[in-house]
C-alpha cells in the first residue's frame, strides 16, 4: 500500500494544485467581499495539505506495510484493459454506426473475448439486446439514441 | 389528528395507480440488487435516474427510494443462505444468520429478517411523519450560516463515519467540493474551471460522476476478483414463519434496533452500515450469554436488519426537510429531484406536498410488499443468484452508458462517466472511499452559495459562523469532528470507521 499512497498522494497534490493555480488568476476579493475563487482556493490549500499529510505518513509507515499486487487475479489486467478499451470505442463509434450496430459488436465482443462463450448464443443475445433495448428506450421511454446506418431519423 | 390527516393524505398519493405500479419495480429491482453480490444500491439508483425523466417527480423519487429500501431487504438473503453480503448494510447478518442456517433454520433466519425488516421500516416511516412537519419549521428559521455551518458538521460526520483512513475520506471529500466548482458561478455567471469545455459549462453531471464511480467502478472491481460463491442453503416456505420462541428472543433486538438505527439513519454518514454494526454490538454486550453471538443467535440477525432497514428510511429526514443527504443513495435521489426541477430543503412540504407525502406514503406499502416479496418469492431469488456476474456486467456496462448518454443526448457525458469509473477503480484499489467524493459534489453548490452569503452579509468576516448560536454549534462539532482521530489517539481508543475497517 505504500506505493499506492504515495503515488495516489502525489496526483491529489497535483490536482488540488490545479485549483489552486487557477484560483490566483483572478481577484480573489471584489468590493470586499469573497469573490468565486475564494472557496476553491481554500479547499485547493486542503487538498494539498491532506495529501501531504498522506505522502509523509506513507514514508513512515513503510516497515509496517503489507505489499499486495495491485491486480487481485492473473488475467485481470487482460480483462480490464479489453473492457475499457471496448467501452471506449463502443462511446466513439456509437454516433456514426448508429446504436444498433454499435450494441450489438460491443455486447459480441465482451461476451466472446471477456469471458468467452458460443458464437451462436453470443450473437443472438447481442442482437436481441441492441434490438430490445433500442424499442424499449425510444419507443417505451420516448428517448432518443444514436439511429446511425440501420434507422432512418424519425422512424420512432 | 393532524397525524392521521397527514397519513390520509400519504397513502391516497402512494396508492395512486402509477405510484402504486412504479413503488412496486422500485421493490423488485431493490430486491434483486440486494440479492445479487456485485451490483449495489448506488449503482442501481444511479443507472435507473435517467428513466425516470418522463414520470412526474413524486413518482420518480417513489420508486428510487424502493430501489433503496427494497437493497436493505434483499441483502439479507445472501447473507443468511451463502454467507456472502448482497449489500455492505447486510455484512454483519453473515455473523449469526448462516450459522443459523447451517443448523437447519435458514427459514426462521429469512423470516425474522424479513418481519423485524418491516416492522422498523414501519416504525420509522411513522417517525418521519412525527418529526419531519416540526424540523421543516425549524429549518426554516436557518440562514445562510447556519445552512454552511450544517454542511460542514454533514461532510465532517460522513467523513469521519468513513471506514478507513480519515485523512483518504478527508481527500475525496475535498475532491468532490473541488469538482462541484467547475462550471458557471451562481452570483456572477463567469465560467470556472472549465478548461473551455462547453459540455462542463454546467458543471459535471452527477448521474455521470456516480454512475462511474459506482456502476463501471463496480463491474471493474469485479472483473479483477475471482468470483466466490459457497453453496446454497435453501430453505421451505413453511419454515419462513417465525417460531413463538423465535418472536420471544428476537423482540427487544427488533425493538431497540427501529428505535436506533432511525436516529444513527438521521446522521449524515450514519446509514444502515453503522446503525448494524453498531446495533450487534449493543446486543451482544446487553445479552446475558454473548458467547452465543457468532453461533447462530437469532439477536445477531433480528437487531441489525431491524436496524438498517430502519436507519435507510430515517436518512429521507434530513434529505426531505433540509436538503442534505446523509448517504451516497439519499445524495442522488436529491440529484434526481433538482433534475426534475424540484428544490429540497425547507419548502418541500409546502411547495411540493405531493412529493414528500408521496415518499412517505410509499414507504408503508413498499414496505409491505417487500414482505411478500422477500418471504413467498424466496425460491426465485435463490435461483437468482446463480446467475454468474459474466453474464450479468455486459448489461450493466450497457445500461450504464445509456443512462449517462441520455442525460442530455451528449456523448461527452458518456466519456466523462467512463473515466470516474477508471478513477473509482484506481481509488478504490488504493483504499479512498468514494461516498464522500459524491456528497461533498452534491452539497458542493449549497455549501458554496451559503458561505458566500454568509460572508457578503458579514463583510467579509468569518466570525459570522461563531457569531450566531445554531451555526456555531454546527462549526464546533465539525472541528471537533476534524480533530477526533488526534483526540482519540491520545486517549488509546480507536474511531468508529477504523473499527468498521477492522469488522469488515
Amino acid at each position: 500500500m505504500k506505493n499506492r499512497d504515495l503515488v495516489s498522494s502525489v496526483i491529489w497534490m497535483a490536482f488540488s494544485g490545479l485549483f489552486v493555480a487557477g484560483s490566483l488568476r483572478t481577484d480573489l476579493m471584489v468590493d470586499g467581499v469573497p469573490g468565486e475563487r475564494l472557496l476553491p482556493l481554500l479547499m485547493g490549500i486542503a487538498g494539498m495539505l491532506i495529501s501531504l499529510f498522506i505522502f509523509i505518513t506513507s514514508i513512515f509507515r513503510q516497515k509496517e506495510v503489507v505489499i499486495r499486487s495491485f491486480f487481485s487475479e492473473r488475467g485481470s489486467l487482460k480483462k480490464l484493459l479489453i473492457t475499457s478499451v471496448l467501452l471506449f470505442a463502443y462511446a466513439f463509434s456509437v454516433n456514426y454506426v448508429g446504436y444498433l450496430l454499435a450494441t450489438t459488436v460491443f455486447m459480441l465482443l465482451l461476451f466472446r473475448l471477456v469471458e468467452p462463450r458460443g458464437w451462436g448464443t453470443s450473437i443472438i443475445v447481442s442482437l436481441a439486446t441492441a434490438v430490445l433495448t433500442y424499442i424499449f428506450f425510444t419507443v417505451l421511454i420516448g428517448g432518443q439514441l444514436p439511429g446511425g446506418l440501420f434507422i432512418p431519423k424519425g422512424l420512432f | 389528528m393532524d397525524f392521521f390527516a397527514n397519513l390520509g393524505q400519504a397513502l391516497s398519493i402512494a396508492t395512486e395507480p402509477m405510484n402504486l405500479l412504479f413503488c412496486f419495480l422500485g421493490c423488485l429491482i431493490g430486491t434483486f440488487v440486494g440479492v445479487l453480490p456485485g451490483l449495489g444500491p448506488s449503482a442501481a439508483i444511479a443507472m435507473l435516474i435517467p428513466l425516470t425523466y418522463k414520470l412526474q417527480p413524486d413518482t420518480a423519487i417513489i420508486m428510487l427510494a424502493g430501489i433503496y429500501y427494497g437493497c436493505a431487504y434483499g441483502g439479507s438473503t445472501t447473507s443468511i443462505l451463502l454467507n456472502i453480503p448482497g449489500e455492505a448494510v447486510s455484512v454483519v447478518t453473515c455473523l449469526d444468520g448462516y450459522q443459523m442456517a447451517k443448523k437447519g433454520r435458514a427459514g426462521a433466519a429469512l423470516g425474522i429478517a424479513a418481519f423485524g425488516s418491516f416492522i422498523a421500516g414501519t416504525f420509522a416511516t411513522i417517525m418521519i411523519m412525527l418529526m419531519a412537519p416540526p424540523l421543516f419549521q425549524f429549518a426554516l428559521k436557518f440562514g445562510p450560516p447556519e445552512m454552511a455551518g450544517l454542511v460542514f458538521m454533514g461532510l465532517t460526520l460522513v467523513t469521519s463515519l468513513s471506514s478507513g483512513s480519515m485523512a483518504k475520506a478527508l481527500m475525496t471529500a475535498v475532491a468532490g467540493l473541488l469538482l462541484s466548482f467547475i462550471g458557471t458561478d451562481i452570483i456572477t455567471g463567469r465560467m470556472k474551471f472549465t478548461m473551455g469545455i462547453d459540455s462542463i459549462m454546467e458543471g459535471i453531471e452527477v448521474v455521470s460522476i456516480a454512475m462511474g464511480l459506482f456502476g463501471i467502478t463496480e463491474v471493474l472491481i469485479n472483473l479483477d476478483q475471482k468470483p466466490s460463491m459457497g453453496s446454497v442453503i435453501t430453505a421451505k416456505l413453511r419454515d419462513l414463519l417465525p417460531s413463538k420462541r423465535d418472536w420471544k428472543d428476537s423482540s427487544g433486538a427488533i425493538a431497540r434496533g427501529s428505535v436506533f438505527g432511525f436516529f444513527v439513519g438521521l446522521i449524515p454518514g450514519g446509514g444502515g452500515i453503522v446503525a448494524s454494526f453498531l446495533s450487534y454490538a449493543m446486543e451482544r454486550k446487553i445479552a446475558k450469554h454473548p458467547e452465543t453471538f457468532g453461533e447462530g443467535d437469532i439477536r445477531g440477525v433480528a437487531g441489525p436488519e431491524s436496524a438498517n432497514n430502519s436507519a435507510a428510511q430515517g436518512a429521507f429526514v434530513p434529505m426531505l426537510t433540509m436538503g442534505i443527504p446523509s448517504n451516497v443513495m439519499v445524495a442522488l435521489m436529491l440529484g434526481a429531484l433538482i433534475i426534475h426541477g424540484v428544490s429540497p430543503g425547507p419548502r418541500l412540504i409546502v411547495d411540493n406536498p405531493r412529493i414528500f407525502w408521496g415518499v412517505v406514503g410509499s414507504m408503508y406499502i413498499g414496505n409491505l410488499m417487500l414482505v411478500i416479496l422477500n418471504l413467498p418469492l424466496i425460491g426465485i431469488w435463490v435461483r437468482m443468484l446463480k446467475i454468474p456476474f459474466t453474464l450479468m456486467y455486459p448489461f450493466i456496462l450497457l445500461f450504464c452508458v445509456i443512462g449517462a448518454y441520455t442525460i442530455n443526448y451528449n456523448i461527452e457525458d458518456v466519456y466523462i462517466m467512463l473515466l470516474f469509473g477508471i478513477i473509482g477503480f484506481l481509488m478504490r484499489k488504493a483504499d479512498y472511499p468514494p461516498a464522500p467524493l459524491i456528497l461533498a459534489y452534491v452539497l458542493g453548490p449549497l455549501f458554496e452559495n451559503a458561505l458566500r452569503q454568509s460572508l457578503i452579509i458579514s463583510n467579509g468576516t468569518f466570525l459570522i459562523f461563531l457569531s450566531r448560536p445554531i451555526s456555531a454549534a454546527f462549526v464546533i462539532i465539525g472541528s471537533a469532528l476534524l480533530l477526533s482521530p488526534i483526540i482519540l489517539r491520545a486517549f488509546g481508543k480507536q474511531r468508529l470507521g477504523a473499527k468498521l475497517k477492522d469488522a469488515d
